[in-house]
């Protein structure tokens, strides 16, 4: 069964949280939040969460489409396009 | 390629519970070594480390690279480490390396022209009135500049000024003096319990 837009954008907030550093944001966080500035994911972080969302979707998200995922909304967008 | 000397840096604790999940998270390593770095690593004696020090050097060499007007993106792969750690390649550039570390932590340094770099590797605790490691990395930066400059700590600052389209909204950090820019490139990194500083002075 295919999960909706509002689906999709909780479950990978929920996989973010544990690497966010700036947790707190993320009760706030909508589409346009930045992983990286605004929930200060670092580098290192954004792998696992690249790797949680392949596992947790059963997706394969390849580096040239990872380099477009600034927000949690293009997150949710790539997630979507790949698992549909 | 800029003639300017440029520096890049990157930072890794060796004992953040965070850096040693993702090095046991199951594809971690297929996604951030290239096939001859992995060889490289499952000979390793101390794997782990080794992998730090490839990824600290991918991370310097990337900060590098985006001061030289590339994009490298998010993979990692297309960043690749000699296997002296001595330079890294990506596309037509040839990076230099420095590496330092002790038992808790490894700093990299990636740098272009000729200049001498100066780095400093500090304990967050140590950093005492710093609010942040943000901060904290600023507060050393300044020190390591007064240091190597001459001149007064208060004499310098750090600033970031807004650039669209750069992954937080604003350029790499540069050094002021008396509020003028300087010719010194710089480059900050913190991870875990360490902040780190690099520098380079260009030729006089």
């Amino acid at each position: 069964m295919s999960m909706s837009e509002d689906e999709v954008f909780q479950k990978v907030v929920g996989i973010i949280k544990p690497f966010a550093k700036a947790p707190e944001a993320l009760a706030s966080a909508g589409m346009d939040t930045s992983i990286l500035k605004d929930l200060k994911v670092n580098s290192a972080r954004l792998v696992d969460v690249v790797l949680e969302i392949e596992d947790a979707f059963g997706i394969e998200v390849k580096d040239e489409d990872a380099d477009k995922v600034k927000t949690i909304g293009d997150a949710v967008r790539l997630i979507l396009t790949n698992a549909g | 390629m800029s003639e300017r000397a440029l520096v890049g840096s990157d930072l890794v604790d060796l004992t953040d519970r965070d850096n040693l999940a993702s090095f046991a998270r199951p594809g971690y390593l297929e996604r951030v070594c290239t096939p001859q770095e992995r060889c490289a690593l499952a000979s390793s004696s101390e794997p782990s480390r080794r992998f730090f020090e490839l990824f600290a050097a991918k991370e310097a060499a990337h900060k590098l690279l985006v001061k030289l007007g590339e994009e490298p993106g998010f993979s990692y792969q297309r960043i690749e480490i000699r296997a002296d750690l001595g330079s890294a390649r990506y596309r037509g550039y040839e990076l230099a390396l420095e590496l330092d570390g002790s038992h808790d932590w490894v700093h990299v340094v990636a740098g272009v022209g000729a200049a001498r770099v100066r780095r400093e590797v500090a304990a967050l605790v140590d950093l005492v009135g710093a609010k942040d490691p943000s901060e904290a990395t600023r507060l050393l930066l300044r020190r390591l500049a007064a240091r190597v400059t001459g001149l007064s700590f208060d004499e310098l600052a750090i600033e970031r000024r807004p650039l669209a389209g750069s992954w937080d909204g604003f350029a790499p950090p540069s050094l002021l003096a008396s509020g003028e820019p300087t010719d010194i490139d710089v480059s900050l990194s913190h991870d875990g319990r360490f902040v780190a500083a690099a520098l380079v002075v260009p030729p006089a």
